[in-house]
Parts: structure tokens; C-alpha cells; sequence
């Protein structure tokens, strides 16, 4: 009988403490618990995720204990995502208000997401910065982004040309 | 360094997703890391089946794409959804023009009603080949149509074209192969060849076996080879075959080639036509047996790599047209026009058709602009962003030519640059020096003793003498136009626009003289014969004017009325800008104000403050002028929500602005006026601005069509809120909130603005599939409106004209203003232009 609880270690070498079940929404850290069972005491080892960010996705883990597993839903997302439009508005109320956050942290989160394999998360993430870019110029993108300005003025009339083709009329 | 561009490729990929394509559009121009992201075509690929998600939808189609598209070109997704977008879902992507042959006049000649000719393009001209005018009577004649001067002229061909028509002609390596064709009479052709540089007509000597002379039938060119396929041939009694056999000539070593092809063999026939998509040939159409027992309008297509013939099943709506329809390929798409009809076999179409050669699917094409004349057996070519659509037959040869104008952005698309430019400018775009009816009026009044006296004939043209006369008199009017010219400094002129619109000037009057020069030495009577016709409707000539005097038709040519326009309009720009002597000023002003009316009284700073004509016009004067000719049925200051008039009409100032009276309201910090200007039937129909303002948005609320005399007014409570009107939004500079409502009446729902052709008022179907109906019908009449902000806020000038109603109805002003004294009151009659009041 494993322990309900599970430890482990984060980048800045910081033990925390997380219920097996939450630790089992993490597709890495449930094939590692599969892979040394009867090896409970020992921590986990995370070496890409810091104990901020972890605290963050036990936070939304926390949140989202009792949704039904992602896992199914995600692979015929995958199979038919050729056919279908993508959706990228958030419903989640409680959501809207986790991802309300600075960019660095949510970068963070989504790359921890990832490393972790957390579904529903890391969509999430995808999802708000998606959000992000959507209806902005240019220029805001490149405010909100901090990107750094480096295309010619000839890309640029390109571009503009290519988005006057694609441009919705209201 | 962003953290965005820390994000590993493969995440990126999948926010971006969720992008739609502006926003994928808008994330590629921000730097290049997202821009080599976001150009990646399985994004673009799922962007374009989510969009048109019913033709992509069967998987079939969908294992048919070939990702070989996409290794071929990187971007080939990306393009083609832009291509497909605005072909699908964007208007004004193609537009129908006539091409005006009035420009033949500027020393070309003429191309005579034909079908069944050829047209080939080479450079920036097409070249035409013979046609027929009936069945026993082909032409021989090589005309050249000059893209870039709009000039068709007759080549002088050296070597003996025979009169041929119904063969086909591609050009090769600078040179054209014309094979096929038939005289009418008895002879037969096979291959000819021409160079349209030294114009030379040969035979050239071929290898191989050469297929039997044929008329009717298509050729393609693919990779330096010229195929030919199906067509009419005789046989050996005489009788006459359809048939299906494929040749190719190899035009390096002049060698015809039979090869044995396999697949989905088409069934002997004639008519049709093939082009190249992307290294296949496509054919489409065609039909065969005695009097087209049978038609076709299916498409195949021909692998050369591999000899095969496919015949595509297509989806969609397939075009209602078969045979002699023209059929061109542009991107991904192959386009069929015209044709007859397979519905109705004695009638042609003049129907666009575009096949999607990546999902093969069929749409009706929408084009913008009147469709010309049904027609087959035309001629389409090419050149840079247009189609030339060149005569054709219905029911007898037609003497049209079209063009159909593709969009920047489409050809752009397709061939990734910009469409090149065209110095010519079309009669229809170009501005027209026209007269105003006042002036003609004066011309008329000056010239017309003169006119009317008898010994006066209008000259014959072809008495050399006067040939000299008319170079004299066009050599003083250019000498005396360029003293002008020399006259006007433009560095003396702190305005910048001045130098433009001298130059623009120079321009038009270098086209114009070098016209009138040639319509002065030709033969009148045969220049105007030949032009007459192919002068379609709608396109004015210009240097004609109109005088109404039934005993001479046309002005003797003494008194040249074209030069004058040019004159006067000349004078025109040379006067208003210069800077008139002051003692002459209140002269010149007064009698500008008399001949057009400018009420005096509303000029507030004395006249000689003008320095120019132009600031005169452009006075700055502090108050609003009626925008119609109109009955004012109230006006006045508004104090309550309710705006009730003894006589007039009364409404609520928050119904008839709809829900954004309240964020309005809460922005008004001075005083709020409004005015209710009735039209009658007989009134002058366009609106005008009243006031230099700038319009930020427009409000269109669909309503009822009540009629809106004063009479219905009473019976009907607040009935300007509950009929259709469209509002328009804005502010003036330092006055605040200003708004124009034209309000829909009984048989008026009709209005346009001239800045906002999405506005359609009184359509009969009123967007069942609106979601909001609900709020447009019954109990919401008239409260609801399809909203619109425009994102460059408009900038009305004061007198400048707006929109029209197509019949009589009703301008509401409502406006702040610190304090504004009306010049008129309720029963007055005004004008356009007329002072309604001013700012205090």
C-alpha cells in the first residue's frame, strides 16, 4: 500500500509534499512512481521545475482533482484535430483567474506542464497565451511579448500586404 | 530575450494553433523566429480545413492532397488559403471591366466582330489570329492588343496567313505554333508558326508523325511541348470524326509524338478546352455527335509523367456550360466562363465557374460588376492582374471585350509580388473633365448664335487645308497652355498640393491634346463610325460635349468645344490657386458667389481676405448649412428626452439613437440641438455634410418604412425612432458630439453612404439567419442597430457630399453646441447650402 502522500525535490532543492492523487495527474511523475514502487520514502528529483512554479500547478491540481480524466478527450482531440476548429476560450472561471498572472510565470507553468505532462494544464497555458496573441497588432504583440523588433522594412510591407488579404471585414 | 521565443518550437506550434489566420498573419510580422513559425504550412493547412470544412470533409479528398504541395513550396498553404479566402468570402476579389476600345482611337484600329479566333499572349501585348465572322467568312489579319497603352493595332505580317479560324495557337520559346483550323471553304491546316517580333508568318518543318488536320479541338503547353487533343477531323469519306487521340510536339526537335496513354480515357469530343494547373493538364468541357447530341462539363486531367488521363470526380455545383467556354487557370484554380449552356442547349452562359484543383470542388464564382454578354467561343488571356475576354459569339460574333480585374491581394497570393502597374488609366476610372451644367449652360448661351448661323457648316475634314488650320490652332492652344504652365511657380507657393495638381494637369493635358491632334487629322466621319459601337455603355467620351441643338448635330468644328474644356478647366486650376490683386478680388468672388449661388452673408471676414479662389472656397465658415434642400419640420434646442413639436413629428431623443444615447449623453457638457429636415419627393437627394466633422461610427437600425409626411407624424407616435434609419456618429472640433440620421420613409428605404457601401437599407429578406432577429422584428423595431465604428475615423468637409436617398425622407441633425442660434424656423423652406444657424 503506497503512502498518501508523496515528497519531492525541486530545482532550488526544496522538499515538497504532494498527495498521491495529484501527483498522479502528472503523467511523469505517475510512470516514475510505477517505475520504483516499494521506493516511496525517497523524494523525487524534478530538476526543471522550481518550487514557485510547482506550488502553482499543485494549486490548480488542487482545483481540478475531481474533473474527469483528460486523457481520453485529448487523444481523439489529437486524431480529429486535422477536422476540427480549435477552440481557445477558457470556460473555467476559476481558470481565467489562475492564468491572470505575469508572462514569466506563466511561461514557467506552461514548461513545467509540459515537462510534467499535465494535459489539462499545459492546454490551458497554450490556450491563454494563444489568448494573448489574439487581435493584437504587431506591435502590441511585440509590447506584451517583450519580442525584439527584427524584420526589415521590406518584410514588414510584406506582411502588411499578406494581412490586408487575410484581414475579417466587420 | 522573451520568454515567448524560450518556448521550445514544438509548445509554440501548438499555441499558435489556436490562432485564427489574421492573427497567425499578425504574430508573423513581429519578429523572425514567430514569422518562421507561424508561415508553417500544416498550421495553415488546418486553418484551411476548419474553414471550408465541408469540401475538405470526405476523407477521400482529404488522403488526395498530397503533402507534395507543401514540399514543393513551404508556403503553399499559407497561399492558398489566402486564395481561397478571397475568392470565397471576400467581395470585390474579381470584378468584371470593359475594356473601353475607345483608346483605339489614339492611333490604333479596330478588331472586327469575330469567334473562333486565337489569342496568345506574348509580353504585355495579346496577340489575336484570324477568327471568322460567319462560316464562310474567316479573317487573315493578326491584330496586337497592347496591355500597358490599351492599343489594338493591325500587325503587318510578312509571309500569307490564310483565313483560318477554329484552330488553336501557344506560344513557345518566343514563338507561336498554330495548328488546326479550317478556311470555311476547302482548305485544311496543320501547323504554322509566327514570330511576333519580326512578325513573320512560316511553316515550319516537323518529324514525326503529324496528326491529321483538325478543327475544334484544345492544345496545352506543358515543359516545351505543345499538346493537342480530341477535335473534328475529316475522314476518308468525307465524314466527320470526333476524336480523342492525344499528340504532343516537341518543339527542340520539331518532332510530333503519339503517345500511348492510359487511364480514364475521354470520350471523343470537341469544344473543349485545356490549360495547365501546376505541371497537369486539366480539359474541360467539349462535346460530340450530330448537333451536340452529347456535352460534357467534366474535367479531366492529363498526367504527362506517367501518360495518364484521370478523370476527376469533382464535387460542388458544376458549371452549366460545355462547349467553346473559356476556361483559364489562375493559382489553384481553374476558371470556366461562358460556354454553351448544358441546361439549355441553344443558349450560351455568362456564368464564372472556379474549380478548387485541391479539393476539387465547384463554386459559382462571385464577381463583382454587371456580367457581360453571354457569349462562347471567346478568347481569355492573362496579362498580369487581369483576364482579357476578347469578342466571342452569341448568336452571331460579338464585338466586346471585357476584362475581368483581379485584386491586388489574390494576385499577390498567387504570385507572390505585386501586381505590376499599368500606365494606362481605363476612361471608366479615370476623372472626367466634365462640365458643370452651369457652365455648359453659359457655353450654350455664348456660342449658340454662333451655332445657329447658316453659313457655318460643320467642316469636312478631309479638305487638306483645313488640315492646317487645325495644326495651327492646336499648336497655339498648346503654346498658350504652356506659357501657363511656365507661369505657375509651384516654389513660389507655400501649398504643396499645388504642384500636384499641376502635374496631374500637364498629364491630362498632354493625353488630351495628343488626342484631339489625331481625331483632328483622321477622317472624322470614319473615326466616329468606328467607334461608335464598341463605345459601351457607360463610358463617356469625353471630349464631346453635349449641345442640344437638333439642326447641327455636331458643333462645327471651328470652335473647338473639346480645347475649350480643356481651357477652361486648365484656367480653372491656374486661377484658383494664384494669388489675385486685392482691388480684383471682391469681383472675382462676387461673381463666383452669383454664378453658384454662395450666400454672401455667411462669409464672415471681408472678401478681400482671400488671397486665392481656393481659399475662398474652402472659406472657413463657422456655421451649419442645410445638408438637403428640405422643409425644416423642427428645430431647436433640446431640453427634455421627448421632443415634441405643435405641428411636427415628435420621438424620443433615446429611442432614435438607439442604446448609445446613454454613453453619448454622458459626454454632452454644453447645450444639444437638433434640427428635422423633411425631403419631399421633388427635393434634391443628396446628402451633404453639413459641418466639417469627422464620423466615428454608424448605427443602421433596420426598422419599419412608415411614411414620415407631418400628416403620418401625428398619427403615429415617436415614428422617426421606429423607422429604418441609419445614424452616423461623430464630433466637431471644439463643439463635441455631432451626429446626421437619414431616416427611411414609405417607399424610401433605399439610401447609400458614400464611405460605407456595407450599408444596405430595405433589403426585402431582412438576414433571416441573423441570430439577433428577434431584436430587428416586432416588438424591437427600430431599437436596435447593427453597430459599426469605423477604425480611421471619417472626415466629413463641410459641403462635401456623403450618401442619397433614392426618394424623398428625412435628415435629423442632433448636436452639441455651447450656444447656436438657428437661422431658420419650423415651415421654412432651405436649400442645400442654405445657413441653418451658427455657433455663438
Amino acid at each position: 500500500m503506497a503512502s498518501e502522500s508523496i515528497s519531492v525535490t525541486t530545482s532550488d532543492d526544496q522538499t515538497i509534499q504532494l498527495s498521491r492523487k495529484h501527483a498522479q495527474m502528472s503523467q511523469t511523475i505517475n510512470s516514475m512512481l510505477e517505475d520504483s514502487v516499494g521506493a516511496d520514502q525517497e523524494a523525487i528529483p524534478l530538476p526543471n521545475v522550481s518550487s514557485e512554479v510547482l506550488k502553482k500547478v499543485i494549486d490548480w491540481c488542487t482545483h481540478h482533482e475531481n474533473d474527469p480524466a483528460p486523457v481520453e478527450k485529448v487523444k481523439k482531440l489529437n486524431k480529429k484535430r486535422e477536422y476540427k476548429a480549435k477552440n481557445s476560450t477558457i470556460s473555467d472561471e476559476w481558470d481565467k483567474n489562475f492564468v491572470n498572472a505575469e508572462l514569466r510565470v506563466i511561461v514557467d507553468i506552461l514548461l513545467a506542464a509540459n515537462y510534467l505532462d499535465v494535459k489539462g494544464l499545459f492546454e490551458l497555458m497554450c490556450k491563454h497565451i494563444a489568448n494573448e496573441l489574439k487581435g493584437k497588432t504587431p506591435d502590441q504583440i511585440r509590447e506584451r511579448f517583450g519580442i525584439q523588433d527584427d524584420l526589415t522594412e521590406e518584410d514588414k510591407a510584406a506582411m502588411r500586404k499578406a494581412w490586408g488579404a487575410t484581414k475579417n471585414d466587420s | 530575450m522573451s520568454e515567448l521565443i524560450n518556448i521550445p518550437s514544438e509548445i509554440l506550434y501548438l499555441i499558435l494553433s489556436f490562432l485564427d489566420a489574421p492573427d497567425l498573419t499578425r504574430a508573423s510580422a513581429t519578429c523572425h523566429h514567430l514569422r518562421k513559425m507561424a508561415i508553417k504550412s500544416w498550421l495553415w493547412k488546418q486553418l484551411c480545413v476548419s474553414q471550408w470544412r465541408d469540401q475538405f470533409s470526405s476523407p477521400i479528398i482529404v488522403n488526395t492532397i498530397r503533402d507534395s504541395y507543401a514540399t514543393l513550396d513551404v508556403d503553399f498553404w499559407r497561399r492558398y488559403y489566402i486564395q481561397k479566402y478571397l475568392l470565397d468570402l471576400r467581395q470585390g476579389t474579381l470584378t468584371w471591366t470593359p475594356v473601353s476600345l475607345n483608346q483605339a482611337a489614339a492611333g490604333g484600329s479596330r478588331l472586327s466582330p469575330r469567334f473562333a479566333h486565337s489569342g496568345t499572349v506574348f509580353g504585355d501585348r495579346i496577340i489575336y489570329i484570324g477568327g471568322q465572322l460567319t462560316s464562310k467568312h474567316r479573317h487573315n489579319d493578326i491584330f496586337q492588343y497592347d496591355t500597358l497603352k490599351g492599343k489594338i493595332s493591325l500587325s503587318r505580317v510578312r509571309g500569307n496567313p490564310p483565313n483560318i479560324s477554329k484552330h488553336t495557337a501557344a506560344i513557345i520559346g518566343g514563338i507561336i505554333y498554330v495548328f488546326g483550323g479550317y478556311d470555311g471553304l476547302s482548305a485544311r491546316y496543320e501547323l504554322f508558326s509566327y514570330d511576333p517580333v519580326d512578325n513573320q508568318w512560316s511553316t515550319p518543318k516537323t518529324f514525326g508523325e503529324c496528326p491529321t488536320s483538325r478543327s475544334n479541338h484544345c492544345c496545352a503547353v506543358l515543359g516545351g511541348k505543345m499538346y493537342i487533343f480530341g477535335g473534328l477531323y475529316r475522314g476518308q469519306e468525307e465524314e466527320l470524326i470526333d476524336s480523342n487521340d492525344l499528340y504532343y510536339l516537341d518543339t527542340d526537335t520539331m518532332t510530333w509524338h503519339r503517345p500511348t496513354v492510359r487511364g480514364d480515357i475521354p470520350e471523343p469530343r470537341c469544344g473543349q478546352k485545356m490549360v495547365t494547373v501546376d505541371n497537369e493538364i486539366y480539359m474541360f468541357g467539349g462535346g460530340n455527335g450530330d448537333s451536340w447530341s452529347k456535352k460534357f462539363n467534366d474535367v479531366h486531367v492529363f498526367h504527362t509523367h506517367t501518360n495518364t488521363w484521370e478523370k476527376l470526380i469533382t464535387r460542388g455545383q458544376p458549371p452549366d456550360s460545355t462547349t467553346f467556354a473559356s476556361v483559364w487557370s489562375f493559382g489553384r484554380f481553374l476558371f470556366v466562363f461562358g460556354g454553351g449552356r448544358l441546361s439549355d442547349t441553344t443558349a450560351v452562359s455568362n456564368d464564372l465557374f472556379a474549380l478548387d484543383t485541391v479539393t476539387r470542388h465547384w463554386n459559382r464564382q462571385k464577381v463583382e460588376g454587371d456580367p457581360p454578354t453571354p457569349r462562347d467561343d471567346s478568347t481569355t488571356n492573362i496579362v498580369g492582374d487581369t483576364v482579357y475576354l476578347m469578342h466571342g459569339y452569341k448568336s452571331g460574333p460579338i464585338d466586346e471585350f471585357w476584362s475581368i480585374r483581379m485584386s491586388g491581394n489574390f494576385y499577390r497570393s498567387v504570385c507572390g509580388r505585386d501586381p505590376p502597374k499599368k500606365t494606362l488609366r481605363e476612361h471608366t476610372n479615370s476623372p472626367m473633365l466634365t462640365f458643370s451644367p452651369v457652365l455648359r449652360n453659359i457655353g450654350i448661351k455664348l456660342f449658340s448664335p454662333l451655332l445657329s448661323r447658316k453659313d457655318v457648316q460643320p467642316i469636312n475634314t478631309t479638305h487638306p487645308d483645313l488640315h492646317q488650320t487645325h495644326l495651327l490652332l492646336h499648336l497655339f492652344f498648346t503654346c498658350l497652355l504652356c506659357l501657363f504652365l511656365g507661369f505657375s511657380d509651384p516654389s513660389q507657393s507655400p501649398d504643396d498640393n499645388l504642384f500636384h495638381i499641376q502635374s496631374d494637369s500637364c498629364l491630362q493635358l498632354a493625353r488630351e491634346i495628343t488626342v484631339l491632334t489625331t481625331i483632328g487629322y483622321g477622317d472624322r466621319t470614319s473615326i466616329t463610325s468606328n467607334i461608335a459601337p464598341a463605345n459601351p455603355k457607360g463610358v463617356q467620351r469625353r471630349w464631346r460635349i453635349p449641345i442640344r441643338i437638333p439642326s447641327i448635330r455636331k458643333p462645327p468644328q471651328l470652335v473647338r468645344w473639346d480645347l475649350l474644356g480643356v481651357f477652361l478647366s486648365f484656367l480653372w486650376g491656374a486661377v484658383n490657386s494664384r494669388t489675385l490683386p486685392p482691388f480684383f478680388r471682391v469681383w472675382v468672388y462676387r461673381a463666383w458667389a452669383y454664378l453658384f449661388k454662395v450666400n454672401l452673408d455667411e462669409v464672415p471676414i471681408p472678401l478681400e481676405e482671400f488671397n486665392t479662389l481656393r481659399d475662398f472656397f474652402s472659406r472657413p465658415i463657422k456655421q451649419g448649412c442645410s445638408p438637403v434642400d428640405a422643409k425644416v419640420v423642427s428645430c431647436g434646442e433640446v431640453t427634455q428626452d421627448l421632443v415634441t413639436e405643435v405641428k411636427g413629428i415628435s420621438y424620443s431623443i433615446s429611442g432614435f439613437l438607439g442604446k448609445d444615447w446613454e454613453t453619448i449623453k454622458a459626454g454632452i457638457n454644453s447645450k444639444l440641438y437638433h434640427c428635422v429636415l423633411y425631403l419631399a419627393p421633388g427635393d434634391y437627394h443628396r446628402i451633404h455634410s453639413p459641418e466639417q466633422w469627422l464620423i466615428t461610427g454608424r448605427r443602421h437600425f433596420p426598422g419599419t418604412l412608415f411614411p414620415i409626411a407631418p400628416s403620418v407624424g401625428r398619427l403615429i407616435p415617436n415614428l422617426l425612432a421606429l423607422n429604418e434609419r441609419v445614424a452616423l456618429l461623430g464630433s466637431r472640433p471644439d463643439q463635441g458630439f455631432y451626429s446626421l440620421t437619414a431616416v427611411g420613409a414609405y417607399n424610401v428605404g433605399s439610401m447609400s453612404f458614400k464611405f460605407d457601401p456595407a450599408i444596405r437599407t430595405n433589403a426585402v429578406v431582412r438576414d433571416w439567419r441573423n441570430p439577433n432577429l428577434r431584436y430587428f422584428s416586432m416588438r424591437g423595431v427600430g431599437t436596435y442597430a447593427y453597430r459599426m465604428d469605423y477604425s480611421h475615423p471619417i472626415k466629413a468637409d463641410k459641403g462635401e457630399e456623403i450618401g442619397l436617398f433614392n426618394l424623398g425622407s428625412t435628415v435629423v441633425l442632433i448636436f452639441e453646441s455651447r450656444d447656436f442660434e438657428f437661422a431658420v424656423k419650423t415651415g421654412d423652406k432651405v436649400r442645400m447650402g442654405q445657413l441653418l444657424g451658427k455657433d455663438l
